[in-house]
């Protein structure tokens, strides 16, 4: 377990007094953060005060729901712990669906809040609320420092919770007269990491036995594999085993998607070659994936006629969902490194699942002179290559994504995938950019989700981010739509959008170049128009209302009852 | 459904015992009883010892996946489960970061 903190060794020169608010500027410098990405207020101005002092670069967002955002795409881009502040009251309830989105996805987050003073807290005061108490389901962990003494070792213990095991974020609410206490005397933080869970040895035999018996093997990737820096280890033993995989929406890209032993996403919006296969196979491996009710549909019928392998980094999420026949808790690049079934007779599979990718892959002929959306994602990704990075929003677009897209990398692909947050994608975008500033980072929106985040324009416009915005308008909520299509008898309750502003004149009002197209002609032009700009621009696709997401899963189906449109 | 009873020890810290509770109950459990001692005869001073009577709300859920997910929780330091007695000296002690077999 983590060890209590400890006083500075006896004998050391004293530090200097300190207040608190620059021993939490002091503490976050010291992870090697970057950038906090946050919005000032009344109970955390003593830290923005001692930020000034500091080479941390701020980036000020125009919400906390932007700021918190950013910093969980960056993180997931950089592979570092994100950072975000705000203030306490509005400015911390805010960071709610943030937080809740970094918890879902597993993404290393810390959330430093303002509270009101000690001796206001529980008073009613203003701005005052128990956001300690309000996000403790949506949390790795949280402190609230009640001594000025103990903010180096509080600061310090949230980054090492936020990026250790199975990442999450991390709040840290400190009242205002914590950081303006001063002290000579600051704790600091020694981890002792635990063992982390190895597998049993019998497991590793068992699971190994059973996927050299199988005759209709199939990998499940999920984000565990990302998340776990477990993708190269996931990429040689496909190349070792040559057994086919399929992936969630956080798998994606941990296999490259046109690589040829993949099907592509599973689950309610994937293909139906790749749920065809995990209904069909005999052995399904799941690796970092938890069985989410997206990806399996109808949980008895998933996998039906399949042992089920499970490896996760996270014992709690093994038997959550479907009890294993194996499991193997642990470290997932150890364990696919030493894993070493041996080949299994796969050649008749391997030809029947070549005959599914073939018989259900997707086709771009849709009739019309309109844009074809699927197609224009497709196109895009093609030409952007290698360091594409998509920053997606929520809804059809989302699922379009995830279907056409080329990923050469797991984190080419921001999504949110377990909270499906509308208004993620803008601010996504920005966190991807500035942590990869070389990447070609495309924010992909529809026009509902980009509203519940549009002012993040200004802060595109403010630090000159040469993000480039797909957004693509069919003056709908067009997922809702859909499904109220298919499923309440074309009951179309609250899901016209057509009163949407002209999207370019937005952007061009922010300062950001945009322009409008409609017609399938103007697509290419359009994409070249988009990847080759200097600075943020906005390409506004107006696409037709009535398209729909296809293949569907229709709710309570199984996997295998798909529609196919 | 059967009421089973779990046995944790967590390291005193402020919300430890709300995270718990809450995380029982939103997992699909209802807290039938609860036992905390001020100063518990096996357990380390820093610590809470918690006592729980726990009833699934619907046949899905899993006590073993419960003990699991309260064992990610930071600050855990013992769980265990007992059919009857709620006293940590007769119940029979789980690894919570361990493999699972």
């Amino acid at each position: 377990m983590i060890e209590q903190a400890e006083q500075i060794s006896a004998g050391a020169k004293p530090a200097p007094e300190r207040s608190g608010a620059q021993l939490v500027i002091a503490a976050v410098e010291a992870e090697g953060t970057e950038y906090i990405f946050g919005y000032p207020g009344g109970a955390i101005m003593p830290i923005y005060d001692a930020l000034f002092d500091s080479h941390l670069k701020h980036i000020l967002a125009r919400h906390e729901q932007g700021a918190i955002f950013s910093a969980d795409a960056y993180a997931r881009v950089s592979g570092k712990v994100g950072v975000c502040m705000a203030t306490s009251g509005p400015g911390a309830t805010n960071l709610i669906t943030g937080l809740a989105n970094a918890f879902m996805d597993s993404v290393p987050l810390v959330a430093i809040t303002g509270q009101v003073a000690t001796h206001l807290m529980g008073t009613d005061a203003f701005q005052e609320v128990d956001i300690f108490g309000m996000t403790l389901p949506v949390v790795k962990h949280s402190f609230i420092v009640r001594r000025v003494e103990d903010i180096p070792r509080i600061i310090a213990e949230a980054f090492h919770i936020a990026r250790s095991g199975r990442p999450g974020p991390v709040l840290v609410d400190i009242p205002k007269d914590v950081t303006q206490a001063k002290t000579f005397d600051p704790k600091r933080f020694i981890a002792d990491d635990p063992n982390p869970p190895r597998p049993a040895n019998g497991n590793k035999a068992a699971a190994e036995w059973m996927i050299a018996h199988a005759k209709r093997p199939l990998l499940y990737v999920g984000g565990g594999v990302v998340l776990g820096n477990a993708v190269e280890a996931l990429r040689a033993f496909v190349e070792r085993t040559c057994i086919p995989s399929v992936a969630t929406l956080k798998g994606l890209g941990a296999l490259p998607t046109d690589h040829p032993l993949t099907l592509g996403m599973l689950g309610m919006h994937g293909t139906k070659a790749a749920n065809m296969a995990v209904h069909d196979c005999d052995v399904l491996i799941a690796i970092g994936a938890r069985f989410d009710d997206r990806a399996t549909g109808q949980l008895e019928s998933f996998a039906p006629n399949a042992k089920i392998i499970h490896m996760d980094r996270d014992p709690a999420e093994v038997g959550k969902l479907r009890r294993p026949d194996v499991a193997l808790v642990g470290e997932l690049s150890k364990m696919l490194t030493s894993l070493r079934p041996a080949a299994p007779d796969m050649e008749r599979w391997q030809e029947y699942l070549g005959i599914l990718k073939m018989r259900h892959g997707f086709r771009y002929d849709a009739p019309g002179d309109g844009i074809y959306a699927p197609a224009m994602l497709k196109e895009l990704s093609e030409k952007a290559g290698d360091d594409f990075i998509a920053a997606c929003d929520v809804g059809q677009h989302q699922m379009w994504v995830a279907q056409h897209c080329r990923f050469a990398r797991p984190q080419a692909h921001l999504t949110s995938g377990g909270l499906g947050a509308m208004g993620y994608g803008l601010p996504a975008g920005i966190g991807a950019i500035l942590a990869e500033p070389n990447a070609t980072v495309v924010t992909v929106s529809g026009d509902g989700s980009f509203m519940m985040n549009v002012q993040e324009l200004a802060t595109v416009q403010r630090y000159k981010l040469p993000l480039k915005i797909l957004l693509l308008d069919n003056a709908s909520l067009g997922l809702v739509r859909q499904w109220q299509e298919l499923f309440f008898d074309q009951r179309f309750s609250e899901v016209d959008l057509s009163c949407n502003p002209d999207f370019a004149e937005v952007a061009d009002s922010f300062g950001i170049e945009a322009f409008t197209v409609t017609k399938r002609d103007e697509q290419s032009a359009a994409i070249d128009r988009l990847l080759n700009a200097k600075g943020p621009i906005l390409a506004h696709v107006k696409i037709d209302p009535k398209a729909n997401v296809w293949p569907l899963v229709p709710p309570g189906k199984s996997n295998i009852e798909m529609l196919e449109g | 459904m059967a009421q089973e009873t779990i046995c944790i020890e967590i390291t005193r810290s402020e919300g430890a015992i709300q995270r718990l509770f809450g995380l029982i109950e939103r997992r699909g459990f209802e807290l039938t009883s609860f036992n905390m001692p001020e100063v518990h005869p096996m357990g380390a001073n820093d610590a809470y010892h918690v006592t729980v009577g726990i009833t699934p709300r619907d046949a899905s859920r899993s006590v073993d996946v419960l003990s699991r997910q309260i064992g990610r929780l930071h600050g855990i330091r013992r769980i265990a489960r007992a059919f009857v007695a709620p006293d940590m000296s007769q119940t029979q002690e789980r690894n919570v970061g361990g493999g699972v077999s």
